[in-house]
């Protein structure tokens, strides 16, 4: 009787102290699911090009209230360098964080520079318009096309473009000039096509400068995927987790806000400067799909320009390799995980 | 020999505890995880007087599941889009025997003007359960504290209207921010879905 008793009170023990510990295991692991730690800087600096602004950009500038709320009490947005590269300000350090193209980030990856993409913004906002001897993309073989530079955003944006379409982008005649003077060579004869972003698009539109050629918002492969992809400076990303993380999440809800605000949105991106108009401002936040963010998936995109710019022969490196080396969804899955649109 | 059986009792008392705690640690644990949501951090609380002549404070409401968002009734549009939404929500989870699991607290981000009689007939006209939602106001810094504790930024325009972003946050039965929903498009069974696993648990199974 006694031993059964010492049994039974053994195996209870046994049983509970199991339960017990697996219960306070669970416990903890609930605990350590924890929120975010403290900002480890409560300073950003985020690009604004004011020499040529671009409109697709607008949740980055949206953000600055955002950006407010979430701690950051020194919030900067710095010019970029002559050479209007989006990447070579995150990677000599001058700013911390951005969004750009999303080609415009692999070039520096598969150089291994310190750039880690971090989430997709939205889908579309490029429109190649071109003169009347271009009537398709596949007529761009041999003509002129403007761009800033061979290391610019809209280079190696068209270079991918010529990839799928099987044109090597030494076929075609780099024309550099800087992104201000391309609708007056491009209405003057001086080049055949360029590549326009809003609210550029807008006004070549409405002065019926040239036509357009190929438009990533509605065609075929390019509004399946992401064209502008928030970046950050690998180091900044490193040593300020909790910053990188919270400034995404300012970026995206500014992004959510100029999907389903616009009007606000707008007159924040005139008061600020950003926008000539309000129409321009509207026009492109109701052109292009915001609301994207959190439906496509940023690796896919990647991969496809990863592929794009191996082809073009501007890149050796594997779209595995850029993928590896160049991006942390760490930040964009816990902001999935906390905001839902 | 005697005093050995007393200890053995006593033991088996405390491994039959530990037995029954751990056992429903894990269970409600994982019954709750199954929402897949972050945990963001204790919602911060508030007290704001109430458009009923109460006062609605945060704390008092743990054992809930709570939604907060902000609005004014002059709004012409996305507030009263995103109120009918959440009532939608509302009358679903009432119909789903959650009603009492879950409270819904709008706070306006125009005081000066809402007054307990207008927030009372806004709260009318979009057919909330009162029992279960309460329309908050208070002073303006009060409210400007509380609107930027939960990612909410609004301004007083010219014309007399206010610009804010729209931000729905749900907190569990702890008291802690797992979700916020952006805006006024989301999914709103993607909602009840994600109220129904913070509300759920293993002792509302039993």
């Amino acid at each position: 009787m006694t031993f059964l008793k010492q049994l039974t009170s053994r195996r209870e023990f046994t049983l509970g102290a199991a339960a017990g510990g697996a219960g306070l295991m669970t416990l903890g692991a609930y605990q350590t699911d924890a929120s975010d730690g403290e900002l480890e800087t409560q300073s950003i600096r985020l690009i604004r090009d004011r020499k040529f602004p671009v409109l697709c950009y607008a949740p980055q500038y949206v953000a600055q209230r955002f950006l407010e709320l979430e701690g950051f009490t020194d919030v900067q947005y710095v010019s970029l360098g002559d050479d209007g590269s989006y990447a070579h300000a995150l990677v000599d350090g001058t700013a911390d964080m951005s969004a750009a193209l999303g080609v415009d980030w692999v070039p520096p990856i598969a150089n291994g520079d310190p750039i880690k993409v971090l989430s997709g913004l939205h889908a579309g906002c490029v429109e190649i318009f071109a003169n009347d001897n271009v009537a398709t993309v596949q007529d761009l073989q041999g003509k002129r096309i403007a761009v800033h530079g061979l290391g610019s955003p809209e280079r190696f944006l068209l270079s991918s473009v010529l990839a799928y379409i099987g044109v090597a982008d030494t076929d075609v005649e780099w024309v550099f000039a800087h992104p201000n003077d391309w609708a007056g060579m491009l209405a003057g004869g001086k080049i055949d096509a360029m590549a326009s972003f809003p609210p550029l698009n807008y006004i070549l539109h409405d002065e019926g400068i040239g036509h357009v050629v190929l438009n990533t918002t509605t065609d075929n492969p390019w509004k399946h995927m992401f064209c502008c992809m928030v970046a950050a400076n690998s180091t900044f990303a490193q040593e300020n987790p909790v910053a990188a993380k919270r400034a995404l999440r300012a970026i995206l809800k500014a992004n959510q806000l100029c999907s389903e605000q616009p009007e606000v949105a707008a007159k924040w991106l005139v008061e600020e400067g950003q926008s000539p108009t309000i129409d321009y401002a509207m026009r492109t936040l109701t052109d292009l799909p915001y609301d994207t963010w959190d439906i496509f998936d940023p690796e896919d995109t990647l991969r496809f320009y990863a592929l794009r710019m191996n082809e073009a022969g501007i890149i050796d490196a594997t779209p595995e390799t850029i993928i590896a080396n160049g991006t942390d969804w760490g930040p964009l899955n816990e902001v999935l995980k906390e905001m839902k649109a | 020999m005697i005093q050995a059986l007393g200890k053995l009792r006593v033991w088996s008392v405390l491994a039959g505890l530990l037995v029954a705690g751990g056992v429903i640690t894990l269970l409600s644990g994982a019954v709750a995880d199954r929402s897949g949501l972050a945990r963001m951090g204790q919602a911060p609380d508030f007290v704001l007087p109430n458009a009923g002549g109460g006062t609605t404070r945060l704390a008092d409401l743990r054992g809930k599941v709570v939604l907060v968002n902000f609005m004014f009734t002059k709004c012409p549009d996305y507030c009263p889009t995103l109120t009918s939404v959440l009532a939608n929500v509302q009358d679903d989870l009432i119909t789903q025997g959650l009603g009492d699991d879950v409270y819904f607290v709008s706070v306006t981000v125009d005081p000066a003007n809402d007054t307990a009689e207008l927030l009372n007939r806004y709260a009318d006209s979009m057919y909330v359960a009162p029992e279960s939602w309460s329309f908050a106001t208070g002073a303006p810094d009060q409210i400007e504290q509380v609107a930027a504790n939960y990612g909410v930024f609004f301004r007083r325009l010219a014309s007399g209207s206010v610009e804010h972003n729209l931000l729905t946050t749900v907190i569990d039965r702890d008291g802690v921010m797992r979700v916020q929903y952006a805006g006024e498009r989301f999914d709103p069974d993607e909602l009840i879905a994600d109220i129904r696993n913070l509300a759920g648990g293993f002792l509302r199974l039993l």
